[in-house]
C-alpha cells in the first residue's frame, strides 16, 4: 500500500512537471536605427515645391516650439531651427508625445511637404518610425514682435511673443469647437 | 427582521402538520411502478444530474443540459438565456460563485475531472438538498476523500481546440487503515499553438483530499486544490476583418517579434491571462443519527488573476483591427487611389505587419522616445531622463482573498419528510490593479493619466499622494482599489412526497454589504476616490416551490416557481470604480426574478425525453459599460456644439428583462453500446421596458445625461443564440473507450444593440428621413450556424486547403473534437451493463 502511494506521488509530480506552466520571457529585437540619409534644414524644406513627398532616406533637424500637453493642438506640433528660425508645421497622423524643447530629428522618407492655408507642414506621417528626441529641456527663446508684423505675414510657425497687448473682449469662447475650451482668464467656458 | 422570521417559520408550520402523514400503500401495475435505469456513462460520472423527476428518479442525467453544456457551449449558448451568474456552484457546501461578478469561474479547477466527479446537478430551477440554488440550477461538488474509488487512474487526450494535449491522473486510496482516506489528482493541458492561430495554452492543476473517519458518527476532511494556467487569447473583431482575411479565427491580437540579429522571429500575443487562486477547506462531517447529518465547512482562497494588454499614450493606436487601419476607413478619409488598394491587397494577402501586431515597430517608438520627468515620484529635484515607454504590456490584476464558512443539515422526519437547510457566512476583498509587465525596450514608463484634457495640470496624476510616477517593470499604475463584498445567508428546504406527488418549499434570506476603497487618489476625482466608500446594503428573501407528479413510472409532470431577489454585483453599482466611488444614479435596488417552468419526462429503458416551457422576468437589472461615444449630446443651450465625442460610462438602471420558450432532450439507447441524442431549444430573451440611462465622462465628474430613457423594449438582449439543435450518436466500447459524432445548430443570436442610438439624445444627431436611422435601430441575427462534419474532417486531414472563402459562402468552422482512448485501470467491480430495478413505494 505505501509503494502505492509513493509510486501515485510519483506519478503526479511527473504528470505535473510535464506541463509546468512558465511565464513566456521575450528577447527584445536589434535595434534597428532610422536611417540618416540626406540630412534637409527647415529652411529647404520651405523652399520645395508643396505636395513633394520625399522618397528617399532623408532627415530634418529642429527644436519642438509647440506641442499637444496643453490640448491646444492635437496630432500636431512645431519645429524649429534653432539658428535660422525657420519653423515648419508637423501634422501627424496620431498624437506624437513629443515636448516644448525636444530636440528631434524627422525622418523624411514617405512624408509630404505641404502648404495649408499658407501654413507650411509636414504631413502624412506618425511620429513612430520617424521622430527621433534627441534631447529633452532644450527650448528656443521665441522672438519679440509685433501684431503688425505677423499680420504681415511674417513668422509663419514661428514662435513669438506679444508684449504689451491684452484681449479686447472678457470671457468670450476663443475656439469654435474641441477640448479644453478657455477665455483669457484660463476659465473653461 | 420580521420578514425573516416569518420566512423561517413557513416551513418550519408546514413540518409539524406534514409529520402526522401517513404513506398510502397501493398495487400498482408494471407500468406504474418506478423505474431507476442505470447505463454505462452513468458509471463514468458519479455525477447525479436531477430535473425534478420524483425523488425515486435519481439517477439519470438530463440529456439536454448534458448537450448543452457540451456541444452548445462552444456556440455560447446560454441556457433559457440566464446569464452563468445565476447558476450557482458549491464545492463541500462552500459557494464558488465569483464575489465580485457573480459568476463560478470553473477554471480555479480545470483539468481536475477525477477529482470533481462527485456532484448533485440540478439543473434550472428544482429542488435541491445541497443549497438553496440559483435561477439557472445548482452544481454542487463533494471532494470527500472517504467517497471516492480506490484506484490509479491515467488519461491522455489529443484535441485541436484551445489546447493540444491533455494528461491527467488521479490515485484513490480508500481505506488505509485506522479511518484515513486520500485522494490526489494532477493534470496538465497544453498547446503551443490553439486552433486559433497566436493563442497558447500553458496549465496544470493539483488537488488533495485527505479524511480521517474518527468513528461513525465524525469525520474530518482537509482539501487543497489549484489549478495555475497561461493562456494566449484572441478577441472579437468586425465582420469586415474577418471577411478580409477569409476566416472567422482572425486573431488580432498577436504579431511576430525578432528576438535576435539573424532575424528569427516568433509569434507574441499580447493578451495573455494568469491565474492561480488555490483554495483550501476543512470539513466537518457529524451524523448524529441514521436520519440527521451535518457538514460545516471553513474555507480560505487567495490568488493572483490577471490579463496582459498593450497600453500606449500619446502614441499611435498600434491594434491592427483598428478601425482607422482597415481599408472601409482608408476609402472614406482622404486616401489615394493607391494607398487604398495597397490595403485591401495587405489585408487579403494577410501581411502581418499590416494584419498583426508590429511588435518591432513598437521597440523602435519605445527606444526614440527620450524623456524627461522633473520632480519625479512627488520629489522635488529629482529628475529622471531616460527613453520613455510610449507601448508597454501591463497587466490587469485581479487578486482575490475570500474566507468564510458554511454549515449544512439534513433532517429526515420520516421517509417521506425531509428537511435540509444553512447557512454561510463570507467575507472577500478583491484588489484591482495594473502593474507594468514589459517596457518593450524603453527604460521606464511615465505614469500619468494621457487622455486627461490638460496634461499640465493635476487632473493627469494616476495618484495625486505619488504625482509625476515613473513606473519600472512591476510597479502598480493606472489605478488601484479593493471591492470587497461580505454576506450572510440562511436558507431552509421542505421536501414531501405524497402519494404521486412530490412537493418541495424552500426559502432563502440574504444580507450583503459592498463598497469600495480606493487606494489611489485619482487627480481627476481628487474629491471621492481615495479611501473607503459607504457600505451599501441589501436585504434579499426568496421563495421557490415545485411539485412533481408522477402519472406513472415512465411518465412525469414537473412545474416550478421562484421568486428571488439578489443583490447587485460591485461592478454595476459603481459608475466606474477603476477612478472613483461615485455609485449609479437613483436608489440602489436588488434583481427581482420571477420564474416558472413546466416539463414533461419519459424514462424507459431505451428511451430518455424531457420537454419543458419557461417563462421568466428580470427586474431592476443595471447595465455599465465604458466605451468612446461619438455625438454625445451635450444638452446646451447653443445650437452649435451640442455634441462631443469622448469616452463615458454608460448606465443604465431600472431594466426589466424576459425570458420565454421551449426546450426538449432525448436519448435513444439502441443498442447496448449505441446511443443516439437529440436535443433542441428555442427561445425569446427580450427586454421588457424601456430603462432609464445616463452617461458620464469617464475622465472628469461631468455628467452628460441623466435620467433619460433609453427605448429598448422588445429588442433582444445577447444572451447566446436563441434557437440551437443538436443530433449525436455515440458508440461505447465493452473495452472503456468511446467515439462521438455530433452535428449542431444555431439561430437567431444577436448582438447587443447600442442603447444610445436608442435614444431621443442620440438621434438627435440624424436629420429626419436620414436613411441610416432604419440601419442604426434594426437589429438583425447573426448568421445561422452549424459544425460540418465533413468538412470539419477535411481541415483535419488536408489542412491549408480550406483556408480561405468567398465571404457569401464563409460559414462558422468548428473543428472536430476527437478525444482519444482513456485508459482507466480500476479495482474489479462487478457493474452490469444495465440494470433494471423494481422498486415499491
Amino acid at each position: 500500500m505505501k509503494n502505492r502511494v509513493f509510486n501515485a506521488f510519483l506519478l503526479l509530480a511527473m504528470v505535473g512537471m510535464m506541463f509546468t506552466a512558465c511565464k513566456k520571457e521575450y528577447p527584445e529585437p536589434p535595434i534597428q536605427d532610422l536611417p540618416i540619409g540626406t540630412i534637409y534644414t527647415i529652411g529647404e524644406i520651405l523652399d520645395l515645391e508643396p505636395g513633394t513627398v520625399f522618397t528617399e532616406d532623408a532627415s530634418v533637424y529642429g527644436i519642438i516650439t509647440a506641442d499637444e500637453q496643453s490640448g491646444n493642438l492635437y496630432k500636431a506640433a512645431f519645429m524649429q531651427d534653432r539658428a535660422t528660425g525657420a519653423a515648419i508645421e508637423l501634422y501627424l497622423n496620431a498624437v506624437s508625445g513629443v515636448r516644448i524643447g525636444d530636440s528631434v530629428r524627422v525622418y523624411l522618407k514617405d512624408v509630404t511637404y505641404s502648404v495649408y492655408n499658407n501654413l507650411p507642414q509636414l504631413s502624412n506621417f506618425e511620429a513612430d518610425g520617424h521622430i527621433v528626441i534627441l534631447a529633452n529641456n532644450k527650448p528656443i527663446e521665441p522672438e519679440v514682435t509685433t501684431i503688425a508684423d505677423v499680420n504681415a505675414g511674417n513668422h509663419l510657425a514661428q514662435l513669438i511673443r506679444l508684449e504689451n497687448v491684452r484681449f479686447s473682449q472678457l470671457r468670450q469662447r476663443l475656439a469654435a469647437t474641441g477640448y479644453g475650451q478657455f477665455d483669457c482668464h484660463r476659465h473653461g467656458v | 427582521m420580521k420578514k425573516f422570521l416569518l420566512l423561517l417559520a413557513v416551513p418550519l408550520l408546514m413540518v409539524s402538520r406534514l409529520a402526522a402523514q401517513v404513506i398510502d400503500s397501493t398495487d400498482l401495475n408494471q407500468n406504474d411502478l418506478p423505474t431507476v435505469i442505470l447505463m454505462d456513462s452513468d458509471f463514468e460520472e458519479s455525477s447525479t444530474s436531477v430535473n425534478d423527476a420524483s425523488t425515486l428518479l435519481n439517477s439519470s442525467r438530463d440529456v439536454f443540459n448534458s448537450i448543452a453544456a457540451y456541444n452548445f457551449g462552444s456556440l455560447r449558448y446560454r441556457v433559457r438565456g440566464n446569464d452563468s451568474k445565476y447558476s450557482e456552484v458549491m464545492i463541500n457546501g462552500i459557494s464558488m460563485n465569483d464575489p465580485e461578478t457573480g459568476r463560478p469561474v470553473f477554471s480555479n479547477w480545470g483539468g481536475l475531472n477525477d477529482a470533481f466527479r462527485n456532484s448533485i446537478l440540478v439543473e434550472g430551477l428544482g429542488k435541491t438538498d445541497a443549497g438553496f440554488g440559483g435561477l439557472g440550477g445548482l452544481t454542487a461538488y463533494s471532494t470527500r476523500a472517504s467517497q471516492y474509488r480506490k484506484q490509479v487512474s491515467l488519461s491522455y487526450a489529443f484535441s485541436n481546440r484551445s489546447y493540444n494535449h491533455r494528461a491527467m491522473a488521479s490515485v484513490g486510496t480508500g481505506e488505509m487503515g485506522n479511518g484515513w482516506y486520500l485522494m490526489a489528482a494532477a493534470s496538465g493541458r497544453y498547446a503551443g499553438e490553439g486552433y486559433t492561430e497566436g493563442t497558447f495554452y500553458q496549465a496544470y492543476s493539483y488537488f488533495l483530499s485527505v479524511e480521517k473517519r474518527i468513528n461513525d458518527k465524525h469525520s474530518f476532511d482537509l482539501i487543497v486544490f489549484g489549478a495555475p494556467s497561461q493562456r494566449g487569447g484572441s478577441a472579437p473583431v468586425v465582420q469586415e476583418a474577418y471577411d478580409l482575411v477569409g476566416s472567422n479565427f482572425y486573431n488580432p491580437n498577436w504579431g511576430y517579434q525578432t528576438i535576435d540579429a539573424n532575424g528569427t522571429l516568433v509569434k507574441r500575443n499580447s493578451r495573455v491571462s494568469t491565474y492561480h487562486q488555490p483554495f483550501a477547506n476543512l470539513t466537518w462531517y457529524w451524523t448524529p443519527s441514521k436520519k440527521t447529518n451535518f457538514q460545516t465547512s471553513v474555507y480560505y482562497f487567495a490568488g493572483p488573476g490577471g490579463q496582459s494588454t498593450l497600453e500606449w499614450g500619446e502614441a499611435k493606436d498600434p491594434r491592427p483591427d483598428y478601425y482607422k487601419n482597415l481599408p472601409s476607413y482608408y476609402m472614406t478619409n482622404a486616401h489615394s487611389t493607391s494607398e487604398i488598394e495597397a490595403q485591401f491587397a495587405a489585408w487579403m494577402n494577410r501581411d502581418p505587419e499590416v494584419t498583426q501586431i508590429d511588435w518591432d515597430a513598437l521597440y523602435n517608438a519605445n527606444r526614440n522616445h527620450l524623456f524627461t520627468v522633473q520632480n519625479a515620484n512627488g520629489q522635488v529635484g529629482n529628475t529622471i531622463t531616460g527613453r520613455a515607454s510610449k507601448y508597454i504590456i501591463a497587466e490587469r490584476h485581479y487578486d482575490k482573498q475570500q474566507m468564510g464558512g458554511a454549515t449544512f443539515f439534513k433532517h429526515e422526519f420520516q421517509p417521506n419528510l425531509i428537511m435540509t437547510g444553512g447557512l454561510a457566512l463570507n467575507a472577500s476583498r478583491t484588489h484591482y490593479y495594473e502593474s507594468v509587465a514589459d517596457l518593450l525596450g524603453g527604460d521606464y514608463y511615465y505614469d500619468i493619466n494621457k487622455y486627461a484634457e490638460n496634461l499640465e495640470s493635476d487632473e493627469c496624476q494616476t495618484d495625486l499622494n505619488n504625482p509625476n510616477h515613473v513606473a519600472y517593470v512591476g510597479d502598480i499604475i493606472g489605478y488601484s482599489y479593493y471591492a470587497n463584498r461580505n454576506y450572510g445567508r440562511i436558507w431552509d428546504q421542505i421536501d414531501w412526497l405524497v402519494g404521486n406527488f412530490d412537493l418541495y418549499l424552500g426559502v432563502q434570506a440574504e444580507f450583503t454589504q459592498i463598497w469600495r476603497e480606493g487606494l489611489w487618489q485619482s487627480g481627476s476625482f481628487a474629491d471621492n476616490s481615495y479611501g473607503k466608500d459607504q457600505m451599501h446594503n441589501f436585504f434579499d428573501p426568496s421563495v421557490k416551490a415545485g411539485v412533481t407528479y408522477a402519472i406513472n413510472g415512465r411518465n412525469h409532470i414537473v412545474a416550478n416557481f421562484a421568486y428571488m431577489l439578489q443583490a447587485p454585483q460591485f461592478r454595476d453599482i459603481y459608475v466606474s470604480p477603476r477612478t472613483r466611488n461615485t455609485i449609479v444614479e437613483g436608489e440602489l435596488k436588488s434583481e427581482r426574478i420571477s420564474a416558472v417552468d413546466l416539463s414533461y419526462l419519459y424514462r424507459s429503458p431505451e428511451f430518455k425525453l424531457r420537454l419543458t416551457g419557461y417563462y421568466n422576468i428580470y427586474q431592476n437589472l443595471i447595465w455599465n459599460r465604458s466605451f468612446y461615444c461619438e455625438n454625445v449630446y451635450l444638452n446646451t443651450t447653443t445650437s452649435a456644439n451640442s455634441y462631443t465625442s469622448e469616452f463615458v460610462n454608460f448606465i443604465m438602471t431600472d431594466i426589466s428583462q424576459r425570458s420565454l420558450g421551449v426546450e426538449m432532450g432525448a436519448e435513444w439507447n439502441i443498442s447496448p453500446t449505441v446511443t443516439m441524442q437529440a436535443a433542441a431549444a428555442n427561445g425569446i430573451h427580450v427586454y421588457n421596458n424601456n430603462p432609464v440611462f445616463s452617461v458620464y465622462d469617464d475622465n472628469n465628474a461631468t455628467a452628460y445625461i441623466q435620467n433619460s430613457v433609453a427605448y429598448l423594449k422588445g429588442y433582444h438582449v445577447s444572451s447566446g443564440p436563441e434557437t440551437v439543435a443538436s443530433l449525436g450518436i455515440k458508440y461505447n466500447s465493452p473495452k472503456y473507450w468511446w467515439v462521438s459524432l455530433n452535428a449542431n445548430y444555431m439561430a437567431n443570436m444577436y448582438f447587443d444593440v447600442n442603447p444610445y442610438n436608442h435614444t431621443e439624445e442620440g438621434m438627435l444627431h440624424y436629420a429626419q428621413g436620414d436613411i441610416r436611422i432604419e440601419d442604426v435601430l434594426r437589429q438583425d441575427p447573426m448568421k445561422d450556424a452549424f459544425t460540418r462534419l465533413l468538412e470539419a474532417l477535411q481541415r483535419v486531414l488536408f489542412p491549408g486547403e480550406c483556408e480561405r472563402q468567398q465571404p457569401a459562402q464563409q460559414q462558422e468552422h468548428h473543428p472536430l473534437w476527437l478525444r482519444a482512448i482513456a485508459l482507466q485501470r480500476q479495482q474489479p467491480r462487478h457493474v452490469p451493463r444495465q440494470v433494471l430495478l423494481y422498486v415499491r413505494s
